[in-house]
């Protein structure tokens, strides 16, 4: 579990690593944070997101989608119950 | 790189090792068998502590108790690197030993009686993966000598004990960078903690919004009985005992002034603080770096100046030495044992770096008010026909002894069904 949370700050966590998330955001039109948070479930689960789940990421990324709150959303998808399941 | 679940799940398996307690961001380790345990015999409720000291990187006893009584001969294969006997702490009542000169502290403690010093404990001959680090290592934290557990599920030597303590607040180990394998069990999980305060929910960038929506999500229970609900329920459950630890822990003074700077002195500080606080703790396990002295092993020695692993014993040494006093001003010392440890020992002989390669036998220490303060076990004879292993330090002490005579002295419980046979006791308590 632990190391799951581990990699998963590092995984989000390096602005200097080659995710390039301006990049993804720009490439993928990911102009809501909806779309952003069903692009980051589909990217990163290999089941559906619990919709209470989802909504609240959402509601986490407050209206954003820039580099800080689609890292931080990549991150609670990752350390999600949800993630576990396959 | 793409954002895709493979990526990151092969990210992961590079770099997983090591990691369990390295992250600042969510230090709860291991809650996971909490609680949860197959149950069975409880065969052990008393309020004994066991707190291990993990020197890691093979610590050389030779110049960590230095034989006076063969000094000739220890000079003669150490003229670089030795401790000179002007600088040497001679044992009281023991004159042909003495400690590195970094030990004040515990030769002070020895002097009260509380330290039992164990010559050249180690494996035997045919244990698996003498003199290397990782399996030397589990050997160490296992006590299996086969290596033969080690490609299943392997368990720690107290960790099996602790299967069988009363369950308290918490888990009953708890590994603050001692060796997770040691505590853990074969039905119960250890807790790894990089550190009290860090046992919490951490992020960093965007920190209160993350952790807020983190809260929110693993109160939102998964499908009932799957893998997902389960998961949210053991991270649930560490959130949880995170914010009692912390909130637990949080009125303890320190009685003593802990040496500063010193990275031991700092988790066996938390380890006072986690006692004190009476969450159930039974056992313990810290450690200490830098033991790998291939090269310039007293580096920095002068007239007045320690050498490099001099100043190493000395943090060991004024840790141990303000953790015993701390735990007697808060009046639970009777109740604590701690041992002092290492992989394995050093050459005799000085390599051409001035430092000493991975060896066999070493020594070890067993410390608190219980103890029988003395020395135990043969001094390994240094001469060139009784060294051993193509020239090491032989091994007169199992190691398994020194366990089995603390699972059955101090703890009361029985050695065998822990340790898997029975190894003569040496006397210390």
């Amino acid at each position: 579990m632990t190391i799951r949370d581990s990699e998963a700050d590092d995984f989000v966590s390096g602005y200097d690593a080659s995710i390039n998330v301006p990049k993804i955001i720009r490439k993928k039109r990911l102009t809501t944070p909806e779309l952003a948070v069903d692009y980051l479930s589909d990217a990163l689960l290999a089941g559906p997101l619990q919709e209470e789940v989802r909504s609240r990421i959402i509601d986490y990324m407050d209206g954003r989608v820039d580099e800080e709150k689609f890292r931080g959303a990549m991150w609670l998808v990752i350390v999600s119950p949800d993630f576990q399941r396959n | 790189m793409a954002i895709t679940r493979r990526n990151f799940l092969r990210r992961s398996a590079i770099t997983a090792v090591g990691l369990s307690f390295a992250s600042p961001l969510l230090q709860t380790s291991a809650f996971g068998s909490l609680r949860q345990g197959r149950g069975g015999s409880k065969l052990n409720l008393s309020n004994k502590v066991i707190v291990a000291v993990n020197l890691f990187g093979g610590n050389d006893g030779m110049n960590t108790v230095i034989p006076l009584n063969q000094y000739a001969r220890y000079y003669q294969l150490r003229p670089t690197i030795h401790i000179p006997t002007d600088r040497a702490l001679v044992l009281q009542n023991a004159p042909d030993y003495a400690f590195n000169p970094g030990m004040t502290a515990l030769h002070a403690l020895y002097g009260q009686g509380k330290v039992a010093v164990i010559n050249g404990v180690g494996a035997p001959p045919d244990a698996y993966g003498l003199f290397d680090h990782e399996a030397s290592q589990y050997m160490f934290q296992s006590s299996d000598i086969t290596g033969s557990a080690s490609a299943t599920v392997p368990s720690g030597w107290i960790g099996r004990y602790l299967d069988h303590v009363q369950e308290g607040i918490v888990t009953a180990g708890v590994n603050l960078g001692g060796g997770e394998l040691l505590l853990r069990g074969i039905d119960r999980e250890a807790l790894s903690i990089g550190s009290i305060d860090q046992f919490q929910v951490q992020p960093g960038f965007d920190g209160e919004a993350r952790k807020a929506a983190y809260n929110d999500i693993m109160a939102i229970p998964a499908a009932a009985g799957g893998v997902a609900e389960r998961n949210r329920m053991l991270r649930e459950s560490a959130i949880e005992q995170s914010a009692i630890v912390r909130e637990r822990t949080a009125g303890y003074e320190p009685s003593v002034e802990y040496p500063a700077d010193n990275y031991l002195g700092d988790s066996l500080r938390q380890c006072t603080q986690l006692l004190t606080a009476d969450l159930g703790v039974r056992a313990l396990a810290v450690g200490y770096d830098g033991y790998d002295t291939h090269a310039s092993q007293e580096d920095g020695r002068n007239d007045t100046q320690l050498g490099y692993h001099s100043v190493l014993m000395r943090d060991v040494s004024d840790a141990i030495g303000a953790f015993q006093a701390d735990l007697v001003g808060h009046g639970i010392a009777q109740d604590v044992i701690l041992l002092v440890f290492s992989e394995f020992g050093r050459r005799p002989e000085e390599n051409n770096d001035a430092g000493t390669d991975h060896g066999y036998g070493s020594v070890g220490f067993v410390v608190g008010e219980t103890v029988h303060g003395g020395v135990y076990g043969e001094y390994p004879n240094l001469n060139e026909d009784r060294l051993v292993l193509d020239g090491n330090v032989d091994v007169t002490t199992d190691f398994r002894s020194v366990y089995s005579e603390v699972l059955a002295e101090f703890i009361g419980t029985d050695p065998v069904p822990v340790l898997g046979g029975t190894f003569p006791a040496l006397g210390f308590l």
